[in-house]
């Protein structure tokens, strides 16, 4: 029986008030704030709309973030910070310290595995995308033109005309801006266009979770498909991460996520002794269809494997860091297997989140050892593809399915020295493979897997 | 002022940045304390610093940041060489 839901708490931040309260009386005294757009705005384009309703920043010291938090979170992961503090609060429900560093609390009285976040986001943190991309794109272009100040004023014109020719070679501008840019720019841009192509009306969601994105999604697919409201779902992820200027590239790498090794041969190279950082990659994609067994046996569709179980956990304790006990990852694991219906003894095969990042390699293949020991096959399909962010759980789960459809899977490349004993591909070879386990582990503590069936299990 | 005054007062603010970052007392760090066996600070307060000493000494590190540090010490040097080259563009 469908269980009642209540609201008990509610928090907002807006232009017009903050809290409950002076938002509510604002919203009954009919009030508004709008105002022109910011005069330096005008030095750049001419705009035909010139208003906005501003949003006046919180008194984020008031809900206890101070300058250093406030430095490592985009407005968004504020501004939600502070609705919720809000709303707990409304719903009497109590914030303990749980590590002051941090800054991080428990709820009071509340088992925090039954508890869970659900946000949606048009745009998510593109303001500090493109204010990081604006740092990459001209700061030289600017530290430039104050060289060729100092050469005009020293009387060294053809400096100045060299350095002229520099900077604008650095400064790469497409054509226009496009109308499209905010459609275009929305995460949910792929899902829609599917939809619109294939004519497909059905519920379309985006869920944005990282490097575990494809994962999450070809999971929430398969239960719709479950629950029965969709009999076919087109599950799956896409990156693309080339944006002229390296920007994306940068941030990566001054957050020390991205391989040291010299040789692209050997640049990616998972569980080894040697790995120092992932290979990034400019994109990719991957989608599977997901459609319900008999809908697929009426129209005589290949079977080519069985999504049977899909769990997700959140370390909720570090946005880079993954928690170093594995905890949740382990209960990720044991979710989805349990949710096939099978023992951690039933699985063959684990396509790991293997990244080649220090510290997550060593976490992952812990737990693996610790939950089935040295029996199953273990790769990583980012050794040979490098790591494509959010579309990466999607082509892994491919892998995965094909590893099943076809008895074999793909070795471990740049795999000389493992870190572990687990049982890493190191030969294409046949295997009766009867379940396997797709894993992804994201920047933000999100932990996804998928267990997939050989579809002979059908 | 003097060489050993700059250097006491680049200390001072260090000293200010890191405890403001690991949430320790100040009287706790020294230019002797080692980040992460004295300090107890991981990878993600390497970030954190390294940001957070960019916005104090309104500077921009490049290349490695400052993970390469291993103490406070080191750490006042190396804000003292950066003080002395020039001041990136960037930064103003």
């Amino acid at each position: 029986m469908k269980r009642r839901v209540a609201v008990t708490g509610l928090g907002v931040i807006s232009s017009i008030g903050a809290g409950v309260e002076e938002f509510w009386r604002a919203c009954l005294d009919g009030t508004t704030r709008a105002e022109a757009i910011p005069e330096e705005w005008l030095a750049y384009s001419d705009f035909t709309s010139r208003v906005w309703s501003p949003l006046p920043e919180p008194d984020y010291a008031a809900f206890g973030i101070g300058r250093i938090e406030r430095m490592q979170h985009d407005p968004t992961a504020l501004l939600a910070i502070a609705a919720a503090f809000q709303a707990l609060a409304a719903a009497g429900l109590t914030r303990e310290l749980r590590d002051e560093k941090r800054n991080t609390y428990t709820l009071q009285g509340i088992d925090a595995a039954r508890a869970g976040i659900v946000l949606g986001t048009g745009i998510g943190g593109v303001r500090s995308l493109l204010s990081s991309f604006l740092a990459q794109a001209l700061s030289r272009p600017k530290e430039a033109l104050g060289e060729i100040r100092e050469c005009l004023r020293g009387g060294e014109p053809s400096r100045a005309l060299e350095l002229l020719d520099a900077c604008e070679r650095r400064l790469k501008i497409p054509g226009r801006m496009s109308p499209f840019s905010v459609p275009m720019a929305m995460p949910n841009a792929g899902a829609s266009a599917l939809s619109i192509k294939l004519s497909l009306v059905g519920p379309h969601h985006t869920f944005c979770a990282a490097c575990a994105s494809g994962t999450v999604a070809i999971g929430h697919g398969y239960r719709a498909i479950a629950a029965g409201s969709s009999d076919l779902v087109l599950a799956g992820g896409v990156e693309y991460l080339d944006d002229g200027y390296g920007g994306i590239f940068r941030g990566f790498d001054l957050a020390r996520t991205l391989t040291r090794e010299s040789d692209p041969e050997r640049a990616s190279r998972p569980f080894d002794r040697r790995r120092s950082g992932f290979l990034f990659s400019q994109g990719g994609a991957a989608i599977l269809v997901l459609e319900e067994a008999e809908h697929a046996r009426r129209r005589g569709a290949p079977l080519l494997a069985e999504v049977a179980g899909f769990a997700e956990t959140s370390d909720a304790f570090n946005v880079m860091l993954m928690e170093p006990d594995g905890r949740q990852i382990a209960r990720t694991i044991a979710g989805a297997i349990a949710d096939a219906g099978l023992q951690p003894e039933d699985i063959d095969y684990v396509n790991a989140h293997g990244t080649g990042t220090l510290a997550n390699d060593e976490i992952e293949a812990a737990v693996l050892e610790r939950i089935f020991g040295t029996r199953p096959l273990v790769n990583s399909t980012k050794s040979l593809l490098g790591h494509t962010l959010g579309a990466s759980g999607a082509l892994e789960a491919a892998v995965t399915v094909l590893s099943l459809h076809r008895r074999t899977t793909h070795a471990c490349r740049n795999l000389d020295e493992p870190i572990s004993a687990l049982n890493f591909v190191r030969r294409v070879e046949e295997h009766a493979l009867r379940a396997a386990l797709s894993q992804s582990f994201a920047f933000g503590g999100h932990n996804a897997a998928l267990v997939f069936r050989d579809a002979a299990d059908f | 002022m003097s060489e050993a005054e700059i250097r006491a007062e680049t200390f001072r603010r260090v000293r200010k940045v890191v405890g403001e970052v690991l949430k320790i007392a100040e009287e706790r760090i020294t230019l002797e304390s080692r980040y992460r066996e004295d300090l107890n600070a991981d990878s993600f307060d390497n970030l954190s610093l390294f940001l957070a000493l960019e916005e104090e000494f309104n500077r921009t590190i490049e290349g490695e940041g400052v993970a390469h540090l291993t103490t406070v010490g080191e750490t006042v040097d190396f804000i003292l060489g950066r003080m002395a080259g020039p001041a990136p563009a960037s930064a103003s």
